[in-house]
């Protein structure tokens, strides 16, 4: 069997059990634009490479992420039509196209800028440090949700105004739509359905909420905007929250999981941070090089063309694989090497480039680096107590555990004591 | 040759202003500007580095 005829992106038990990072290896060599089968007879479009996938971003007027051709993600028709139902006949960014994307990015992209999100800082030190000092009491935990969704989902919290007491809710909401195809989290379709379905309803009520008392918050700015004179629909307004609030911490606190896993398995590249605080911010790039979140996205052909000696046909679906434009080796010298020292690091975490680059990189790196730099400070090492489980996903490159043990600086090492699942 | 950056797209994020600070600056506003001269031979190879790096794809060098 050809490792060409074991390719199967559809296979979530295969991504269940770790990345295939050998078929995109395969493909980057042999079959950079490949044309992946569905079972339904219809197929799409897979690009491995990292320029491909640059290219392509940056040519929304080609490559469209409008719902009317199939949205921006979803490699079978019945995962886009699944989307599609539960948006309810709105679409928050990442379904437009400029210019409709472009207006409504404006509203709110300010927020996110450089200033904004730097004032942020002290606070995500904050609750950073007093995070990692009462791992460090405990010892063991699960890293994932004890420790890395943490800061993430209180930030966004506070930023979109939630309170502190609907924190279990909005977690469980907001994991049906990363997780939607693990049982562990969502049962069936209709959980998914009902769970979004849940989310929005919470983010129409957030608006109801902001008319009424509006804050200097991103919910009360897009009930306040006005299109061609025109207010924005609640459930516009309802699918941006349910975005900004999946997308402001799903993917952060992968980033975090996944870089704190490599550094477990890089004690080396450990010791050196330890040593170097300084690299920090290169080490930020290689945790977001390494992890890479979004493993993919779709664009679909809005005309016939020649896409480097391959003939794509309006309407087809392309899809890039950031997961592995981020092992490109023409990009990347010896890619699979954790190295915090990397430069340079022109990964493509954030996405390709063009209208719809990460709205949230500022946060997320700043998230990123203040972790790991307040977890240097306070910490001997984090020991693995049991093997990372990695999300039954092919969009999500995510750990749904990662048992661990904090060891505080100058502790000892202690003896285990407890079971853990 | 003349760099132009479309003011929709742009977010700020000043990869341009690393690749090419003769060309591109921060205001006191926080917003990108661009020096009005014709882009020097010697530069072009960094201003367009700079085109390409911007993630928002905000800028274009166009002929005049």
């Amino acid at each position: 069997m050809t490792l060409e005829s074991e390719i199967n992106f559809l296979d979530l038990d295969v991504f269940a059990g770790g990345m295939p990072h050998e078929w995109f290896t395969w493909l980057r060599a042999n079959q950079p634009i490949y044309r992946h089968p569905v079972p339904d007879g219809s197929a799409f479009w897979v690009l491995s490479k990292y320029q491909d996938i640059v290219d392509v971003s940056r040519r929304p007027d080609l490559f469209s992420s409008d719902d009317m051709y199939g949205g921006p993600s979803g490699l079978t028709i019945a995962e886009q039509q699944r989307m599609l139902t539960s948006a309810k006949g709105s679409k928050t960014l990442t379904h437009m196209d400029p210019p409709e994307h472009t207006i409504h990015r404006s509203l709110v992209e300010k927020r996110f800028r450089n200033q904004p999100i730097a004032a942020l800082e002290d606070r995500i030190r904050e609750i950073t440090g007093e995070l990692i000092d009462s791992s460090i009491s405990k010892g063991i935990c699960d890293f994932v949700y004890d420790v890395a969704a943490v800061v993430p989902t209180t930030i966004i919290m506070e930023l979109m105004g939630l309170p502190e007491s609907d924190r279990e809710m909005i977690l469980r909401l907001a994991n049906a739509n990363f997780a939607v195809d693990d049982p562990d989290f969502v049962a069936d379709s209709n959980a998914y359905t009902v769970a979004r379905d849940s989310f929005q309803e919470y983010g129409r009520e957030l608006a109801n909420l902001r008319r009424l008392n509006p804050r200097d918050d991103v919910i009360s700015t897009l009930v306040e905007s006005r299109i061609d004179g025109e207010p924005l629909s609640d459930q516009l307004i309802a699918l941006f929250f349910e975005q900004f609030v999946a997308a402001g911490h799903e993917t952060t606190l992968t980033a975090i999981s996944q870089g704190m896993n490599a550094f477990i398995e890089n004690p080396q590249q450990w010791r050196a941070l330890v040593d170097e605080p300084s690299l920090s911010i290169s080490a930020t790039e290689e945790v977001l090089r390494w992890s890479t979140p979004v493993t993919y996205m779709r664009r679909a052909v809005r005309q016939d063309m020649d896409f480097r000696g391959t003939k794509f046909s309006e309407g087809d679906s392309v899809t890039m694989w950031y997961i592995s434009g981020n092992r490109d080796e023409e990009v990347f010298e010896d890619p699979f090497r954790f190295d915090i020292r990397r430069t340079p690091n022109n990964h493509i975490a954030f996405g390709g480039g063009g209208s719809h680059f990460c709205l949230g990189v500022r946060l997320a790196r700043l998230e990123t680096r203040i972790f790991f730099e307040e977890l240097t400070k306070r910490v001997e090492d984090v020991e693995s107590i049991g093997p990372p489980v990695p999300l039954r996903s092919n969009h999500f490159n995510a750990f749904k555990r990662l048992p661990v043990r904090f060891r505080g600086k100058g502790c000892p090492v202690l003896v285990e004591t407890m079971d853990v699942q | 040759m003349k760099v132009v950056v479309d003011r929709e797209l742009c977010e700020a994020n000043f990869r341009c202003v690393a690749a090419a600070p003769e060309i591109f600056s921060m205001r006191e506003d926080s917003e990108l500007e661009i020096a009005e001269t014709d882009i020097p031979v010697e530069l072009l190879k960094r201003v367009a580095e700079a085109v390409q790096a911007c993630p928002k794809a905000a800028l274009t060098l166009t002929e005049d």
